[in-house]
């Protein structure tokens, strides 16, 4: 949390009873051991190194549109929580041009010791697709 | 800050920088290179420069909101990323309350502007009264 607080600006001073500032669960990454958005060992990563690029660049042309968190309550420095994962809702609308953009939703729900929700958050994806059929 | 009154305009960034935003991927774990190589960004992605994360804008007018508004009271936050925000960029938030559709709670409006005026971002918050908060 203090590292969190640092990169958004704050000093971020080791406060034992602080909450964690309301978009902290992104951090979570840290704790998803296939998450996408770190290197792992043995697997060739997309930055530059030798090359403008070490691995082909991939993915599917998703981008992060939209972000919606509800809080029950918010967390505070010491917990532990513990989050699953689910799609949420899928839909299309018609882009610029003949395109097609397709949204899609990922769902993630933080519980507590007791396995209360504390906190859901919301990302809602999109990518734009060739012309409607 | 009561309800229904002009927003309140809070600096969220003057001048964001390439640190920041390393530091920004450190934190959040996202080391999307689309973040932090302007290599890749630029050669491979084909942008002007990195871009800053979207969840980082996200986390400065969380804290933002956090300043006009008690943390614990905020019951709902979010929002849609309306344009990139690059280093050197400057933004501001603009903090709008009104009584919400239910008794006790007020319905905020939040927008983030660059330094030209453009929308970043633009969302929500929901959040319970206070007793002197409602108009």
């Amino acid at each position: 949390m203090m590292a969190f607080s640092r990169a958004l600006g704050r000093e971020g001073t080791f406060d034992p009873a602080a909450l964690a500032p309301p978009t902290f669960s992104q951090a979570a990454a840290h704790y998803d051991p296939d998450s996408h958005l770190r290197p792992h060992p043995g697997i060739p990563w997309k930055g530059s190194g030798r090359t403008s690029s070490g691995a082909p660049a991939g993915g599917e042309g998703w981008l992060h549109a939209e972000q919606h968190f509800s809080y029950v309550r918010h967390p505070h420095a010491g917990e532990t929580l513990t989050f699953t994962v689910a799609p949420g809702r899928t839909w299309t609308k018609s882009g610029s041009g003949n395109s097609v953009l397709d949204f899609a939703e990922e769902v993630t729900e933080y519980r507590d010791a007791a396995g209360e929700i504390v906190l859901t958050s919301t990302i809602v994806r999109v990518r734009k697709t060739g012309a409607p059929q | 800050m009561p309800a229904g009154g002009d927003p309140v305009t809070v600096i969220m960034v003057d001048g964001l920088t390439r640190t920041q935003i390393v530091q920004y991927a450190g934190a959040s774990g996202d080391f999307n290179p689309l973040h932090t190589d302007e290599i890749f960004a630029t050669e491979v992605a084909g942008h002007a420069s990195l871009i800053a994360h979207g969840m980082l804008t996200m986390g400065l007018i969380g804290l933002a909101l956090c300043d006009v508004v008690e943390q614990e009271r905020v019951t709902g936050f979010g929002g849609r990323f309306k344009q990139p925000v690059l280093p050197g960029d400057s933004l501001t938030a603009e903090i709008s309350m009104e009584a919400g559709d239910e008794p006790d709670v007020i319905s905020i409006t939040l927008v983030a502007r660059n330094q030209n005026g453009n929308e970043v971002f633009v969302g929500y918050a929901v959040a319970t009264a206070g007793s002197s908060n409602l108009p």
